[in-house]
């Protein structure tokens, strides 16, 4: 929920495009495709290869055509010409086939290192103000400081590590992680805005805080670990598709394996470098080569939307979510709730309302409450009891209230109206009809309706409004596109709740909800076999987050959110859920697109290569290729440049479009199956023509 | 070990100082071992494609094509092991 202190620019932005929520990092990239291009021969190393399966099975093919190059005879007599030039042609190919799949993989990987440089730039070895038990200020490095320290930061320094406020308030520059220059307003005592960043700067004033991790440990290390990939494991889609890749491999491995014999039978011996050959043409060596830049470059784009992921798993796991849980205030609505308006009922005066209001909100340090603050004194009220004998109660999800118990023994007590309604009743009061209707007034305005009383009697009802974010509706309709359910949930009344439900278009909502029900509703929902996301910022949210399939706490929120969530939101926006669920989908239907690409691939690659082994049967000569040598380099040739051509794609993703799953999987069938199976005819075809006019077969 | 003491009690001792010259080859230089075993296993396959083949084939291309034959399985038990433990690699 943003403070109303907060600056304007600092809001929740309105009605902007995806692409523009996008944070580019100021990330040094001159020089990457030579670093990756020298990085590409350095991964030839068996040790890197080996991790490949497919690639290695072309390593592999190399070495034995670099040796039948030396001795084309190595493994008996070959029919044909010039076999030193077309071995030494065919491993030349098969290397590059080779370094261009390390390079697609270190441009990758070259992209994350410099971003990771660039945030490691903004983690200068700094000096921080130790604050000693006894009170005293000591000057340490920020290596220095552990979880739990005291450190004052004051206007100018740079905050030295991840913490929590405990005391001052002040404002911070997060630009150096989130790239917003406007300044966001620390202060303690709340779920909000109670964090935060090593590497960010302090504008004014000071800040008291409390370490919250060791060295190495913050949140900016984390996305430096992340983006830069080193100690990157394998997601579970990725697996999968390295067991299907590997399965296949072995299958073309065994029947490329069985086809001297029968060449034998038929009296038309093949060579070996022609079974290396079909081999290679055969195995998805696209996807093979592609697969791991495919799943950096996503992690990349998770960080360039200033998301820190604490794996790959959890970005995957994002594509396949089918419920979206989301809080209204703050992620729906604008969530800058500030009082309107104060209704007077059971005969009280305008000006009664307004001073109960006060002495109900005067310890209140929430946004809320300070509005309320505002708008009493607005109407004339004023604090006319002793503050430093009075008792606050602050706001709590079990009673929904919060209050003051003043010196003379008097409760004053606002919040949900049942919830007042319930304090009165027990202190012996009633109320009349005009409290009821002026709930149901101001909910069906979409408003938050809080309940004022002073002992057993009830003052009125503060309008507490709030704002559906613009967008946010369109937003929803791209998700229920996609299959994805939206389920919002909120602490305020059904009335209420269902207007802003019916005007944001979520699917469902859950009014009066408390956070067990938060828990509940996960459960119910991951019982049917769905998978949920869900975004929080407080502590009552942790085991929520926990629990949920993908959390993502807000930057801004606890630390216990953090901790318990398995992605945390630099920018501290709930609606970012919806981008990194984009991203993941992003994700696998890249991974999906090229893997059926590299298999159509494999329809010309065979009608190239069949023809060249068995020369007499002419009519499967379908492309009309020159010779049965013309035939195996323009294969390979095509099987190695399609690589680098893909890498574009690879890195920057198949574009997201927001259809159902049928229409994505009739879309992508047409574009990479149908485009797969009929675009390698005519690239072979042409590099047959070029090969034969330049003399090379 | 029981197994080691059983071939200890079995076999003499200087095959028992054989076998573990060899377990302290395998640990410190493993590949040299490894290549030196699959050369020892090309000694009965190579004469039995030399055989297969006839006169047709050379001695050095049936060595040759033995060996093409211990790296095509070799591939095949790489390609099983990642089907069967991808979260290795």
């Amino acid at each position: 929920m943003a403070s109303s202190n907060t600056p304007d620019s600092k809001k929740p932005r309105r009605g902007i495009s995806r692409e523009s929520r996008r944070h580019t990092p100021k990330a040094n990239t001159k020089g990457l495709y030579q670093r990756a291009f020298k990085q590409a021969f350095v991964k030839l190393d068996p040790r890197v290869m080996l991790k490949n399966p497919v690639m290695f099975v072309v390593w592999v093919g190399t070495i034995v055509t670099a040796l039948l190059t030396i001795d084309p005879n190595l493994f008996g007599p070959v029919p044909g010409k010039n076999q030193v030039v077309f071995n030494g042609l065919v491993t030349f190919i098969l290397f590059f086939t080779l370094v261009f799949a390390n390079f697609a993989e270190a441009v990758a990987e070259g992209r994350g290192k410099a971003q990771a440089d660039a945030l490691r730039s903004t983690k200068a070895d700094t000096t921080a103000r130790k604050l000693l038990p006894d009170g005293s200020l000591q000057d340490v490095s920020s290596t220095s400081l552990r979880r739990g320290d005291q450190i004052k930061v004051i206007a100018g320094d740079i905050i030295p590590a991840d913490g929590e406020v405990i005391a001052g308030v002040a404002s911070v520059d997060e630009s150096a992680i989130t790239g917003e220059s406007a300044p966001v307003l620390k202060e303690p005592g709340s779920d909000i805005a109670s964090s935060v960043t090593g590497g960010t700067r302090i504008l004014s004033d000071e800040l008291t805080l409390r370490v919250m991790a060791d060295p190495g440990k913050g949140f900016l290390d984390r996305m430096i670990a992340l983006v830069e990939g080193a100690e990157r494991t394998k997601t579970p889609n990725e697996i999968a598709l390295t067991v299907l890749l590997a399965v296949l491999t072995l299958v073309f491995l065994i029947v490329v394996s069985t086809i001297p014999p029968i060449g034998n039978y038929v009296k038309t011996p093949v060579g070996v470098v022609t079974l290396i050959s079909l081999l290679v043409a055969l195995i998805p060596t696209t996807i093979g080569g592609l697969l791991s830049a495919i799943g950096i470059a996503g992690m990349d784009r998770v960080a360039q939307f200033n998301v820190v992921a604490t794996s790959g798993r959890a970005v995957e796991a994002c594509g396949d979510v089918n419920t979206l849980i989301l809080d209204k205030t703050g992620t729906i609505t604008l969530g800058n709730r500030l009082a309107e308006e104060f209704i007077p009922v059971n005969g009280h005066s305008l000006e009664d309302v307004a001073h109960i209001a006060l002495a109900a909100s005067v310890f209140d340090e929430t946004p809320e409450g300070k509005s309320i603050v505002r708008l009493s004194e607005k109407l004339g009220a004023t604090v006319n009891f002793d503050r430093t004998n009075a008792v606050g109660l602050d706001f709590s999800a079990k009673t929904r209230m919060s209050g003051t118990d003043l010196p003379d023994g008097t409760e004053v007590r606002k919040g949900a109206v049942d919830a007042v309604k319930g304090f009165v009743r027990s202190r012996g009061g009633n109320f009349g009809p005009d409290l009821d209707s002026a709930y149901e007034r101001v909910s069906r305005l979409g408003g938050t309706p809080l309940a004022v009383c002073q002992g057993n009697d009830t003052y009125g009802i503060i309008y507490l409004k709030d704002i559906i974010k613009p967008g946010i509706r369109d937003r929803f309709d791209q998700l229920r596109k996609m299959g994805i359910r939206t389920i919002m949930l909120t602490g305020d009344n059904r009335i209420t709740a269902s207007v802003i439900a019916h005007e944001a278009g979520v699917d469902d909502f859950i009014a009066e909800a408390t956070p067990e029900d938060k828990i509940d509703v996960i459960r119910k929902q991951q019982a049917e076999g769905k998978l949920v996301a869900m975004t929080g910022d407080g502590t009552n949210d942790a085991p929520a987050l926990a629990q949920a399939n993908v959390g993502l706490a807000m930057n801004s929120g606890t630390q216990a959110a953090k901790e318990a969530a398995n992605m945390v939101d630099l920018d501290s926006d709930p609606t970012k859920l919806i981008d990194l669920v984009t991203i993941g989908k992003q994700l696998l239907i890249t991974r999906g697109a090229l893997t059926t690409f590299s298999l159509a691939n494999d329809i010309a690659k065979y009608f190239a290569i069949i023809p060249a082994m068995f020369a007499p049967v002419g009519a499967l000569n379908v492309m009309g290729l020159a010779s049965g040598q013309s035939a195996v380099l323009s294969a390979l040739v095509y099987n190695a440049l399609i690589i680098p051509a893909l890498i574009p794609l690879a890195l920057t993703g198949v574009k997201f479009r927001p259809l159902s799953a049928n229409q994505l999987l009739q879309r992508n069938i047409l574009i990479y199956g149908l485009g797969g199976a009929i675009a390698p005819f005519v690239a072979i075809k042409i590099i047959d023509v070029l090969i034969t006019a330049v003399g090379l077969a | 070990m029981k197994r080691n003491d059983l071939l200890n009690d079995v076999l003499p001792r200087d095959f028992q100082e054989i076998i573990e010259l060899a377990q302290m080859l395998w640990r410190r230089h493993p590949i040299p071992v490894q290549l030196f075993l699959v050369m020892c296993f090309n000694l009965i396959i190579a004469p039995a494609v030399y055989a297969a083949a006839g006169e047709d084939l050379t001695k050095k291309a049936a060595w040759g094509l033995s060996l093409l034959g211990l790296v095509i399985i070799g591939l095949a038990i790489y390609l099983f092991v990642v089907i069967f433990q991808p979260e290795r690699f």
